[in-house]
């Protein structure tokens, strides 16, 4: 055995490059910097500043049921302090909101402008927000192939969050599950929000085990074939981080069907019992390396139904808090210590289950349910670190009201295409998450001490999504784009696109790409042709109607310089596009698609949107004092919280629940 | 012992003495020759070639001509053909299915048990069918031909398709016969690149690559043969062997462009099959617009119609219709579009007809009048050295009206080389500017891909008009060097003497483009063998005294250089023939320039003068061409007359290649050539003197591709020229076997003697290791240069995209 000549501490040393190796660590630290923005230390008011973030809250909706007495909490702070409709970013993405609202820039400066972006060399998209780099340095022996470096995770994000500038000034600062935040930053206590992959190094990889054919875009499906209704399958894990040419590691399954129309599931030892609908709790599961060594991760099960046809959906594997093979914390082992007072969490950076209730293979029910649970998670984090009471600066964000008002925007709109066949339940799931919003506000107000001040905010508002918009397609037809003749029509990745006849292309939700000569690999758009492209293709969207209703499609259209300005401007989109009301671009459009109609129903359940003109989704913003100085937009929330620790009027009138 | 200590030390000081020889001689060598400069001029010539090969992608020629900048000579334009991909297409829903069975004019497909169709012909390679297969346990020397004798007319193949595995060896050939001619079979040869992975690959040969030999174009394929590998004891399994009917292609690709030969003359087309619409929006020009074109179709005996029509705003005009179009003549039409300058339309080309016939669209071009006249003629006299021509001080007058004309206004290249020693490599290679072992064209089966930019796809691009008139296959479509060229003709349509090109075609074509700014490619064949000048141009032969006419013994190649009635001329005998062709070319060619002149065209020309290589007259009882590249077959003519840019004469010393000709020609063309993938330099700087320091430095480059082995070949064969010297090695030092064994290369000086080494060959060592560096660091990049141009595909052998494999597998070809 060759690991008996292998001493401990090079074990350990090769457990960490093992586990490093799986999805990437970050050893860069912040230099303490920005100190100088916030008050001086003797001028500085006493008590706290809360921040909660429930992102996709809505201004109209947040008034119409304050209006109606169903949001007491949110009213009570209104009339306490203020609120106000807040200018989102451009384009009105949470990614690019939310990194605005970290370093008080616009996405020229912070570099985030999408979801995706797009690579100049291939035209593929990629995911905008995390970049893993890996130096590839491998020592290749004995079969074997062990990296010499760790792959880092970088977050793409430039510039200084806010939170480092106020410990840089001695503020001791908290932050929870702020989208944008992996890796964490050195602060007093961070948990990181969406950015978090799961241990395959993905944003979120789930499994559906079945007895049937399924088509899952987004899901691994593995279909078993019980044998006297007991059915043996694995959970695939990561990639063998050691092998050449690595097969992905696994964990033995079996599903047996139980008595009481559910089935009973060994998962790596640990055994559940699931009825049809049930969800059950983390499921560690090991993947072993060397005897010694080993990644841990965690799933929840549900039950989708039960034998014959059986449909059993098993979370992305999530990092284990206690044991994550990357720090999602700071410090490391606040994750570990969070589990011994909350009990186990959710990890991944976005864990609640959109594509899976998209694609149908969960029901509303299901995965209100699984929001439920997050939702308490996260309550249950803000309320532990408010009663630790040791940071100056508390920022927790709750994404749920985004994902809920996404998914059920369709019980909202009786003009969506899906209205008619939601059901009277999820009709309602918008107005219940709001109310969770304003219960867990009044718990809050509650706890807070009267010199503490509260502001809430959401990174942008909301719209209803009814028709796709096939961008690509508008170019093909436009003349901007050629396909190569004679070919089907792609779905994705532009594989028939004739990049050598290609102007312009769409990436991403709210993006225009030109070809160009120099900057993208097959560029054919000279430098002397751009300010005509642009404005020519600018002119034709803004003439751009729906075929169906005749409607405008587009509101406005920017090129990047007007909006954006700053230093990683080279990285955005040439052309940003601000839709109208009820339209987005297609997740085949976001992907590189050309697929043939140019704009079409939108038959899906994520049926809520707001990657339109940003002007149409503004976000909310109450403040349990009065604003002295007037807030424009989001990016503009680090000096609110800058002034909110100052002697000036803003502070004077602190918050007496 | 002191005699023995006395003899070790003798030996010691005659050691020593020797190697202080050495020493001398490197340090007289070093001062005789700037070897810092060498090294530096070899380093730059490696790093650009480098360069190309990181620049160069698959996409680069739709690329460069996506984004070539529209010419300032010439008025806006629109040619169909080039954007065949911005045209919409539809079909009428009259259209038929294609004739079921027709899309094969032969085919294997093993799958039957009682066919095996082939047989090893020599009984040692093992044939055995299983499961569809031909497995072949391939014997050296052997080959597979077909069991029955075939009928396949060659006017209708389009392709041959081999889908095959094999375990070894890197090249498989295929050999074919006429019927009645089945004795030349083992002449008629084509080697492809095997792919040789274990894996099944597809081969498709283009049947006009194919069988550009031994076989006529009216005769019959009667035998067939596949040597599937050139490693014995190669294990291939051959799925198919199919040959597929030329309509049958149309049928697949029923909209298209490609090259069309019709009475002779080949076109560059759009081809339509019948109940097919394309309509392009377009904005016609200001100016006086006008729409011209060819027409033709497949077959002469059904009808097929071609309208044309115009739609601007809700008005519709048929501007064309006709329904005469023949099988073997081209019909040109010029139409005014006068009506709609500056208005933007659609224009429809419609084709009706029966089912299997093709019409053909040839260079459907929309343009208004030129800009500026300036046109480009370049004339190449196939193995001629420039040694013999008086312009360049030979002792015969050989072309006295050249250097009259180039006295008057030329500039003459005195020292210009070829890139290699034979045609078919030189052509792809100074047609693109590329050294051959970056063309992939290194010998007879090799030709151009089409992923590469010849001089005429840039011109036409540009708006120009082209055309190639040729009298040497291995300058047209077999080499690949048609792409570009609106209209090709060679020998065959328009005879084989030089008058024949300078004659009365070629007139008419220039009358036809005069008001045009255009490109013309005329490749005479001679003086290439057989030596055998028409009168009054044989006299210095006939006045030669008779005892110095006939040798004692016949010499080499008398074959292909002496004319039939000559009996063992001798050494002599042939050099003056060969300087009697010469000069009979430069009488035809003084004519010719007078045409020109008469016609006003001589001042808004750039006329080049060019040869592909030089010939072997006897030195080292060496004849024809063919390595070792030394002076006498790579010392070329390069001569050129531009009076609007170089308006005196004169004489130029450094040395020059013919691949730096496209690069002036794009210069004084007013084209962009800052994306294009070069080797070669504009010679218009060292022309007006403003960069003598750049082109002292050069160093320049003749290859031998021919003698190498396209993989791992240690042998860096050819030349390095730097200054005044060559620095040339070869494998093949022939017939000076003996000499060869011990020294491959030798260094001279090019402007004097050329053949004898002026470097005694010990102290040659530093040289040496700076050419066989310099020359295998080129070829490596120039390697590379084509492995991504072409992706890795032997030029003759085309790869499928997928979707076009997806079209061929729903129609059973592919599987």
């Amino acid at each position: 055995m060759a690991w008996s000549f292998v001493s401990p501490r090079l074990i350990g040393s090769l457990c960490g490059l093992v586990a490093c190796s799986l999805i990437g660590c970050s050893s860069e630290t912040e230099l303490p910097q920005g100190a100088e923005a916030w008050p001086d230390r003797d001028q500085r008011r006493p008590g706290r500043t809360v921040v909660l973030g429930f992102d996709g809250m809505d201004p109209n909706l947040a008034q119409r049921w304050m209006d109606a007495g169903i949001l007491p909490n949110f009213k009570r702070l209104a009339e306490m302090g203020s609120f106000q409709s807040l200018q989102t970013s451009n384009p009105a993405q949470s990614p690019v909101a939310w990194s605005s609202f970290a370093t008080g820039t616009n996405p020229g400066a912070h570099g985030l402008f999408d979801f995706l972006r797009r690579d100049a060399d291939t035209y593929a998209p990629e995911y905008a927000i995390a970049n893993v780099e890996d130096s590839g340095r491998k020592l290749e022996m004995l079969g074997l192939s062990i990296p010499l470096s760790n792959p880092r995770t970088v977050n793409r994000r430039v510039g200084q969050p806010f939170w480092s500038s106020a410990e840089a000034a001695q503020l001791r600062s908290s932050v929870l599950r702020v989208p944008v935040t992996f890796p964490p930053d050195d602060i007093t206590r961070m948990l990181s929000g969406m950015g978090v992959p799961d241990l395959l190094g993905t944003q979120g990889t789930f499994t559906i085990y079945a007895t049937q054919d399924l088509a899952g875009e987004n899901a691994r499906v593995v279909k078993v074939e019980p044998v006297a209704g007991r059915a043996e399958t694995e959970l695939e894990g990561p990639l063998h981080p050691l092998y050449k040419d690595p097969e992905p590691l696994a964990v033995p399954m079996t599903i047996e069907a139980s008595e009481s129309d559910g089935v009973r599931i060994d998962l790596d030892g640990t055994e559940v019992s699931l009825s049809t609908g049930d969800w059950s709790d983390w499921v560690p599961v090991r993947y072993s390396i060397a005897k010694v060594v080993g990644v841990r991760g965690m799933v929840r099960l549900h039950l989708v139904q039960a034998f014959p046809e059986l449909i059993l959906y098993v979370s992305p594997i999530q990092l284990d808090p206690r044991d994550p093979v990357q720090a999602i914390s700071a410090p490391p082992a606040y994750a570990e210590e969070l589990v011994e007072r909350i009990g186990l969490y959710h990890t991944i950076g976005m864990p609640e289950e959109t594509w899976s209730l998209n694609e149908g293979l969960i029901s509303d029910q299901a995965y209100l349910d699984m929001v439920g649970t997050i939702l308490a998670e996260r309550e249950a984090m803000l309320f532990d670190t408010l009663d630790q009471n040791d940071s100056e600066l508390v920022v927790v964000v709750f994404v749920q009201t985004d994902r809920v008002s996404h998914m059920f925007y369709r019980g909202l709109d009786p003009d969506h295409p899906l209205h008619d066949s939601t059901g009277e339940q999820a009709r309602g799931a918008i107005e219940w998450i709001y109310r969770e919003a304003d219960r867990i506000l009044g718990r809050t107000m509650d706890e807070l001490a009267p010199e503490d001040r509260l502001i809430v905010l959401s990174d942008h508002g909301f719209n209803s999504f009814r028709r796709s918009v096939n961008l690509n397609r508008w170019l093909v037809d436009k003349g901007f784009m050629t396909s190569r003749p004679g070919q089907p029509d792609s779905e994705s990745l532009f594989t028939n696109v004739d990049w050598t006849r290609t102007q312009a292309y769409a990436i991403g939700l709210n993006g225009i790409y030109l070809n160009l000569k120099g900057r993208e690999r097959l560029g054919v758009v000279r430098a002397q042709q751009v300010e005509r492209l642009k404005q020519e293709i600018a002119q034709q969207l803004l003439e751009m109607v729906d075929p169906d209703t005749g409607e405008p499609v587009v509101l406005k259209v920017y090129t990047a310089e007007e909006v954006y300005d700053g230093s990683e401007i080279g990285d955005a989109p040439d052309l940003v596009i601000g839709y109208a009301e009820g339209y987005r671009a297609s997740w085949q459009t976001a992907l590189g698609g050309v697929p043939a109609p140019l704009v079409e129903d939108n038959l899906r359940n994520w049926s809520g949107d707001h990657c339109v003109e940003p002007a149409l989704v503004p976000g909310v913003l109450f403040t349990s004092f009065p604003l002295s100085t007037p807030v424009r937009s989001i990016a503009d929330l680090p000096q609110l919280v800058q002034r909110s620790f100052g002697a000036t009027r803003e502070s004077s009138n602190a918050a007496s629940p | 012992m002191p005699r023995r200590r006395s003899l070790i030390r003798r030996v010691g000081w005659i050691l020593i003495a020797f190697a202080a020889v050495l020493v001398v001689l490197h340090v007289v060598n070093a001062l005789r020759m700037d070897t810092g400069g060498l090294r530096e001029g070899a380093r730059a010539l490696v790093n650009r070639a480098v360069d190309v090969g990181d620049r160069a992608i698959p996409e680069y020629e739709d690329l460069v001509l996506a984004t070539l900048p529209p010419n300032p000579n010439i008025g806006p334009f629109y040619r169909f053909d080039d954007n065949l991909p911005e045209a919409e297409l539809a079909e009428e829903p009259s259209a038929g299915s294609p004739d079921e069975g027709g899309e094969f004019e032969f085919r294997l497909e093993f799958d039957v048990e009682a066919e095996t169709g082939l047989v090893a012909e020599k009984g040692r390679s093992v044939v055995e069918k299983r499961d569809g297969l031909l497995a072949v346990t391939h014997s050296d020397g052997d080959y597979l031909v077909n069991e029955k004798p075939l009928n396949i007319p060659l006017a209708n193949i389009s392709d041959i398709i081999v889908r095959a595995r094999a375990d070894k060896g890197n090249r498989f050939q295929l050999n074919w016969a006429a019927a009645g001619r089945e004795a030349e079979l083992k002449d008629n040869r084509l080697s492809l690149d095997l792919i040789a992975d274990g894996d099944f690959h597809t081969y498709v040969v283009n049947a006009q690559n194919a069988f550009q030999r031994g076989v006529e174009l009216d005769e019959f394929i009667s035998l067939l043969s596949i040597a599937p590998s050139n490693v014995d004891g190669a294990f291939v399994e051959i799925d198919f062997v199919r040959v597929v009917s030329k309509q049958w292609k149309y049928q697949v690709q029923k909209v298209g462009t490609s090259y069309e030969t019709v009475g002779g003359e080949v076109r560059r087309v759009l081809h339509m099959i019948p109940d097919q619409r394309l309509e392009y929006s377009v904005s016609v020009p200001d100016g006086d617009p006008e729409l011209s074109f060819g027409r033709a179709s497949l077959l002469g005996n059904v009808p097929v119609e071609v309208a044309i029509s115009i739609q601007a705003g809700d008005e519709t005009a048929t501007i064309f219709r006709s329904t005469d179009l023949d099988a073997d003549t081209w019909q040109d039409e010029v139409i005014d579009l006068g009506n709609w300058a500056g208005q933007t339309v659609s224009v429809r080309f419609a084709v009706d007809g029966a089912g299997e016939n093709v019409a053909f669209i040839s260079n459907p071009v929309m343009r208004s009048a030129s800009k500026r006249p300036f046109n480009v003629i370049l004339i190449l006299e196939d193995t001629l050295r420039a040694d013999h021509l008086s312009t360049q001080g030979y002792n015969r007058e050989t072309d006295p009206a050249r250097t009259r004309f180039m006295n008057e206004r030329g500039i003459v290249f005195l020292n210009a080389h070829s890139q290699a020693t034979k045609t078919r490599p030189s052509i792809p290679s100074m047609m693109t500017s590329l050294y051959p072992t970056a063309t992939g064209v290194w010998n007879f089966s090799d030709s151009l891909s089409d992923r590469y930019l010849t001089l005429a796809e840039i011109l036409r691009a540009q708006g120009f008009e082209t055309a190639s008139f040729i009298q040497n296959g291995n300058a047209g479509p077999y080499a690949g060097v048609h792409q570009g060229f609106s209209s090709l003709r060679d020998a065959s349509s328009i005879g084989e003497t030089t008058e024949d090109i300078f004659g009365e075609q070629i007139l008419s074509w220039i009358d036809q483009n005069s008001n045009r700014n255009f490109f013309l490619y005329l490749h005479a064949v001679d003086p290439h063998g057989p030596y055998d000048p028409p009168p009054p141009y044989d006299r210095w032969y006939r006045d030669a005294p008779a005892d110095t006419l006939v040798g004692e013994r016949t010499l080499p190649q008398a074959g292909s250089i002496d004319p039939p009635w000559a009996e063992t001329p001798s050494a002599e005998a042939r050099r003056l023939l060969y300087d009697g062709e010469i000069r009979h070319n430069d009488s035809v060619i003084d004519t010719f320039i007078q045409e020109l002149d008469s016609r006003g065209l001589l001042d808004s020309t750039l006329l080049v003068f060019v040869s592909d290589h030089g010939e072997w007259l006897g030195e080292s009882g060496l004849w024809e061409h063919r390595p070792p590249g030394k002076r006498p077959v790579i010392h070329v003519p390069l001569m050129m007359s531009y009076p609007a840019v170089f308006d005196v004469p004169s004489r130029i010393q450094e040395s020059v290649q013919i691949i730096d000709a496209m690069p002036t020609i794009l210069e004084l063309a007013a084209v962009d050539d800052s994306d294009l993938l070069m080797h070669g330099d504009s010679l218009v700087s060292l022309i007006d003197g403003s960069e003598p320091d750049r082109w002292r430095a050069r160093v320049t480059v003749s290859e031998e591709p021919m003698i190498m082995k396209r993989y791992e070949d240690p042998c860096a064969c050819g030349s390095l020229f730097f200054e005044t010297w060559q620095l040339h090695g070869s494998e093949w030092n022939w017939p000076m076997r003996f000499k060869s064994a011990f020294v491959k290369s030798g260094v001279y000086r090019f402007r004097e003697d050329g053949l004898k080494p002026v470097v005694s060959y010990l102290p040659d060592l530093y040289t040496r290791y700076i050419r066989q560096k310099t020359l295998s660091d080129l070829t490596s990049a120039n390697m590379r240069t084509w492995q991504m141009l072409t992706e890795g595909q032997q030029q003759n052998v085309y790869k499928m995209d997928p979707a076009t494999l997806e079209e061929l597998r729903g129609l059973g070809y592919v599987n």
